[in-house]
């Protein structure tokens, strides 16, 4: 490591100060807020606030709602984690056997990741619309009768569906680098080690994938958590009436639909402590395992 | 007892490009055979052709008594050694090796039984449990050959294996890796551009040049008979000194700034010819005499064990090689070419006459 010598010891801070206050500013500060106010009662109007303790947070564990939505929370999460990595996982593969070389075809490919997610998302939802949907369509053909935000499993099938899909493509160009990354003589070794090409997969391409695997899982496990907000308002038109949500929309629902600003703060502590718990675990899992080379 | 036989063998790439005309070769059973060219010369598709991981455009290959043109790598009992080793870098040195048997269903102490024995042949028993990332480049290499050895295959394939190493190590490995073939022995085809490997280490040479293979023999007839002007400029450091010249049809050949050299026999051909010498063959006199030339000493080369004179004989560069023994008189000296150290070329086809 370089060291520099700098002509006052409060240069360096200095420095740092513009960074460091954006942080504070929106990222500790917000934050600190949140804690806060977890302890207190406050009125929808915003006039008194009453010190409860942990009473928000006692109120909210035991409220069946919460418990329902954190049961979905999950359901949702694995469930789209799974997928996307899954099917990005396989269309790399299957990709990279008919690009090694062709790079014109990869770069067409990466295209992909440069449509915005929010278009990606509603055209997503005009997939899925109740009157015009080719996918509603193509379900009541089936005879399935599909009813977007009507039928609560209607609805969670969709709004996975779209998180999945919109995820797929950032997936598939990490999955695509790191198969191409893989030298092509070691592939060539395990091809006269092993006759069976699914076992050479498994066995070879996998375990060096891992790398790349473990970085976009726990992207995924972020995405599902909290980037499918916008998707899920999206689904749900902001009328969540009877559909499921997640833990991420149910904080905004109920600080900004129920005024309930104290336990909204309390579930939002408790997302912290999650996000807080995944990065310490992101970070061990990194510096122990997936390094070869 | 595996004897190996490339019969017609021809490689087009989809592009169009042919990257070996036809071409055959016989390959008996224990042989180190080695293929060298340069690059771009089709010896490293046609090693990978034998291998399983190109697609042969046209002819047969036969391992053994098996036609293998179209098995997988796995099923052609060979193994490979590759240029960049190929280890799997998320496993042990142990596993490497163990990889391709467990593959094929060997039972766990036989498997461990094997590992042992080749790790104790290659003095790598010590870093079995290492990952390949913990390996230098000579160990690695190590690691390479016993993954080759260990699997008992019918058919060795080197492609470039030393040329990661450095020189001292290069040599070392060279020297082994004959021993081990000679010891197990197992049919290889060991595939360089370097002309020395080339020359140290096989029985038998193929010299590629442009997908064609200009000459199959022993390093012997290699060096002492090249069959073409390219194998006997290729073959050997420093080169064959090449001359122009024209046969005149009774014996002699008349070289340009040189005048007539007499050579051993008649030739078939009248008109252009190349005229080649070794420059351990050119023999350095005080005075003028039959096939003799005075030449002018450019500089002196001290190699130890002996000198390299470098000259020109008109505008063509011209070296000989001296023992120690005879100071030289840098006035008045004579290059001798005696007639039957000669090698003759057609010019326009290339090949000995």
């Amino acid at each position: 490591m370089k060291k520099s010598q700098f002509r006052s010891p409060l240069y360096p801070y200095l420095l740092l100060l513009p960074q460091l206050s954006i942080v504070v500013i929106f990222f500790y500060w917000p934050a600190a807020e949140a804690i806060r106010s977890s302890f207190y009662l406050e009125d929808p109007f915003g006039f008194s606030s009453t010190f409860v303790g942990l009473d928000n947070f006692k109120d909210m564990v035991l409220r069946s709602d919460y418990v329902a939505t954190a049961r979905f929370t999950v359901i949702f999460s694995v469930l789209v984690t799974f997928f996307s990595l899954a099917t990005a996982l396989l269309l790399a593969v299957t990709a990279d056997r008919v690009l090694r070389g062709a790079s014109t075809y990869k770069t067409l490919l990466m295209w992909v990741y440069a449509i915005a997610p929010p278009v990606a998302g509603l055209i997503g939802i005009m997939l899925f619309d109740n009157l015009v949907g080719p996918i509603t369509e193509f379900f009541r053909t089936i005879g399935w009768d599909f009813k977007l935000g009507v039928n609560r499993f209607d609805t969670a099938f969709a709004m996975i569906t779209i998180s999945i899909w919109k995820q797929i493509p950032v997936n598939f160009i990490f999955f695509l680098s790191g198969l191409q990354g893989i030298p092509k003589s070691v592939q060539e070794a395990a091809s006269i080690d092993c006759k069976s090409t699914l076992r050479r997969f498994w066995t070879i391409t996998f375990p060096l994938l891992a790398p790349t695997g473990f970085f976009l899982l726990i992207i995924n496990i972020t995405y599902s958590l909290f980037d499918t907000f916008g998707v899920i308002d999206v689904v749900l038109k902001g009328e969540p009436g009877n559909n499921p949500v997640t833990l991420v929309y149910k904080v905004f629902l109920d600080g900004f639909r129920g005024n309930d600003l104290g336990g909204s703060s309390a579930q939002s502590v408790i997302l912290m402590v999650l996000v807080l718990i995944l990065t310490v675990f992101q970070f061990r899992m990194i510096e122990r395992r997936v390094h070869y080379s | 007892m595996t004897k190996v036989v490339i019969d017609k063998v021809r490689k087009v790439y989809p592009n169009g490009t042919e990257a070996l005309s036809p071409s055959s070769l016989d390959i008996a059973h224990g042989e180190f055979i080695v293929l060298v060219g340069p690059s771009g010369c089709g010896k490293s598709t046609l090693l990978r052709m034998i291998a399983g991981l190109e697609e042969i455009t046209d002819g047969t290959i036969s391992i053994g008594d098996r036609v293998v043109n179209d098995l997988d790598p796995a099923e052609r009992d060979i193994a490979m050694v590759f240029q960049n080793y190929a280890l799997y870098p998320h496993m042990s040195v142990y596993q490497n090796m163990a990889y391709g048997l467990k593959n094929r269903g060997r039972s766990k102490p036989d498997i461990e039984t094997a590992v042992s024995k080749a790790a104790k042949l290659l003095h790598i028993e010590e870093f079995l449990h290492r990952r390949p990332s913990q390996l230098s480049g000579g160990q690695r290499q190590r690691v390479a050959m016993g993954r080759a050895i260990v699997r008992d295959p019918s058919l060795f394939l080197f492609d470039e294996p030393l040329s990661n190493l450095d020189a001292k190590l290069r040599n070392q490995m060279r020297i082994e890796i004959r021993k081990l073939q000679r010891e197990l022995d197992v049919t290889s085809i060991y595939v360089t551009h370097d002309q020395i490997e080339a020359m140290t280490m096989a029985d038998k040479i193929a010299v590629l040049n442009t997908g064609r293979i200009e000459q199959i023999g022993t390093p012997s007839e290699i060096y002492h008979k090249p069959a073409s002007i390219f194998v006997a400029s290729f073959m050997g450091a420093p080169p064959m000194n090449i001359l122009d010249g024209k046969y005149n049809g009774n014996g002699g050949v008349e070289v340009a700034d040189l005048g007539q050299l007499t050579i051993d026999h008649a030739l078939k051909t009248t008109g252009k010819v190349q005229v080649g010498i070794r420059p351990e063959n050119v023999e350095i006199r005080t005075e003028a005499s039959q096939n003799t030339v005075a030449i002018k000493i450019d500089f002196l080369e001290e190699l130890g064990a002996g000198r390299l004179l470098h000259t020109m004989i008109g505008s063509t560069p011209f070296i000989a090689h001296l023992d120690n023994e005879h100071p030289i008189d840098s006035d008045n000296i004579f290059a001798h070419l005696p007639p039957q150290a000669l090698h003759l070329f057609d010019a326009e086809t290339g090949q000995r006459v």
